[in-house]
């Protein structure tokens, strides 16, 4: 068994370590040794403490001894995106200007997790100050799709989806601004939510967008995620955007299936620029769920989508230029050249238009809302448009269509950041090329619960999510 | 902005601005002005952060939870 430990889901592995058939000492020096034999070829990992993690390993073993697990995930190693701060460790934010930054608090959450037994093992790569959709990062190295290293991990939380994917570690954090979590899961082949706004405290997370930042897990399975999703959601006063309502119990109906749920399927907009081979898996993943039960609802969504796009990079470019205007004078030179350009765009935006940006928040999410949700219980869209080029192909510097490429990845996405509804990215098969695609459920505020549901009725019916890439 | 050219000059770049920021669409532009336009009797609404967390906890199932 302790060749496959690795192979072994995050579910698994916390409930053979709650049963005493695995320690974490076994489970931890497995993780550090695929993190250390597999791990380079994927360029996902940023930093490990073995000696630390196996310490921590350890002291989770005695605590069990003793009849003491601190929760659903004790002794489970997990690595995460290097945004989320622990005090008297390095947080680099994928940057040079953070690279020997060591925050003195402790980002919620990690303590979310650590209160949940867990361990955090490593740091993993990600796009510079997470802002960029493809992976590339010309500070600290691209990440490497485990399915095909020629291929963009996506990004910004480029290292969690690769490291997650590749087996590496059974869970991760990463944010999502504009798909930051969605992208690399898509690409992947992996799970990810991105938490209703507000939903999941920023405290302690390198911010980008204040409207629009969200913190959620990546992991192998639906099950795993809403794991992890539990130990983290809740209302923190040290956010003051943090939401005060309770968080619904993930696992109570999980297994409940969709019989009966109400699944729109947009006539517009979404499936617009899609190519055929990705909506073609995304359009089956539809007959499994309408298979277990589930009632497809046609929907028209409203025109206002293509501007809920235009306005999620008008909110991130504002407000990171804001967060960065000082570094962008002062240490121009250590600033990757996208992640530079992208920003000082930023500058340029009048002031009356990112209030306006703010304030048509509000009528064209309740449009939405009453389009979709007066109709159906979650909309089923697919997440990228196209298949995950290669990191040579979508190099800024080598491709003159770059801007529109990128803006076309986010089509699917940055629409729901704008809105600020929680959506869950499920992988639903390998087009030509080999590699994943996926779609995501977006669901009503804070009803990740149903989300988690209607995704884990798809993997009880498909086995996608066992496949595994090269050297996995 | 003196004269009418420069205002033209000035609204100009404006639009690309935000053209540039958004999906290099310039009809994108257009319909945002339109639709700032259709909406200004309700662009009182309170922008913040906080507003916004008060919105999305009314349209969840069920409505808004007691605090």
């Amino acid at each position: 068994m302790s060749d496959d430990l690795h192979r072994l889901s995050l579910s698994e592995v916390a409930a053979a370590i709650a049963g005493g058939e695995l320690t974490s000492a076994e489970v931890t020096e497995a993780a550090i040794e695929r993190l250390e034999t597999a791990g380079p070829a994927l360029h996902a990992v940023q930093a490990m403490d073995a000696d630390a993690a196996m310490q921590a390993a350890r002291a989770a073993d005695a605590e069990r001894a003793r009849g003491a697990l601190r929760g659903p995930l004790h002794g489970v190693p997990l690595a995460h995106k290097d945004m989320f701060y622990r005090a008297g460790r390095v947080t680099g934010c994928g940057s040079r200007i953070r690279a020997d930054f060591v925050p003195e608090t402790t980002a919620r959450v990690l303590q979310g997790l650590d209160a949940a037994g867990a361990l955090d093992i490593a740091r993993l790569n990600m796009v510079e100050f997470a802002y960029g959709v493809t992976g590339h990062n010309e500070v600290t190295g691209t990440p490497r799709n485990p399915w095909n290293t020629d291929h963009i991990t996506g990004g910004s939380s480029s290292g969690s989806g690769a490291a997650v994917a590749g087996r590496l570690i059974y869970g991760a954090l990463g944010s999502d601004t504009g798909g930051s979590i969605r992208f690399p899961c898509c690409c992947n082949g992996v799970v990810g939510m991105k938490p209703t706004w507000s939903r999941v405290s920023r405290f302690g997370a390198m911010p980008l967008s204040l409207s629009l930042d969200t913190i959620g897990p990546i992991t192998r399975t639906v099950r795993d995620n809403a794991l992890m999703f539990q130990a983290i959601a809740g209302h923190d006063p040290r956010d003051p955007t943090s939401s005060r309502r309770a968080v619904d119990d993930m696992s109570k109906d999980l297994d409940a299936g969709v019989k009966g749920l109400r699944v729109a399927v947009p006539e517009n907009y979404f499936y617009d620029p899609v190519d055929p081979g990705v909506a073609a898996l995304v359009r089956a993943s539809l007959d499994v769920l309408a298979d277990a039960g589930a009632e497809l609802v046609a929907v028209t969504v409203p025109e206002t989508m293509a501007l809920a796009n235009t306005m999620t990079n008008l909110l991130t470019a504002t407000e990171g230029a804001a967060l960065h205007q000082n570094w962008l004078q002062t240490r121009f030179d250590d600033y990757g050249r996208q992640t530079r350009a992208r920003l000082m765009s930023g500058l340029t935006i009048p002031a009356s238009r990112y209030l306006q940006a703010r304030n048509l928040r509000a009528p064209i999410l309740a449009e939405f809302a009453d389009a979709v949700f007066g109709k159906a219980d979650v909309l089923h869209i697919p997440v990228m448009v196209t298949g995950a080029p290669t990191i040579a192909e979508s190099d800024a510097a080598a491709n003159p269509g770059f801007m529109d490429m990128i803006t076309a990845m986010g089509h699917c996405t940055r629409p729901i950041n704008y809105l600020g509804l929680p959506a869950l990215t499920v992988p639903c098969g390998f087009l030509e090329n080999g590699l994943p695609t996926a779609f995501q459920l977006v669901g009503r505020p804070f009803a990740e619960a149903a989300l988690f549901r209607a995704g884990q009725a798809y993997q009880a019916a498909t086995d996608w999510h066992a496949e595994l890439p090269l050297n996995g | 902005m003196a004269d009418d050219t420069d205002m033209k000059t000035w609204l100009a770049e404006f639009q690309a601005v935000t053209d540039g920021a958004g999906d290099a669409d310039p009809a994108r532009g257009r319909a945002l002005s339109a639709l700032v336009q259709a909406e200004l009797p309700g662009l009182g609404f309170d922008g913040s952060h906080e507003a916004y967390v008060k919105l999305l906890d009314s349209l969840a199932d069920g409505g808004p939870a007691d605090e």
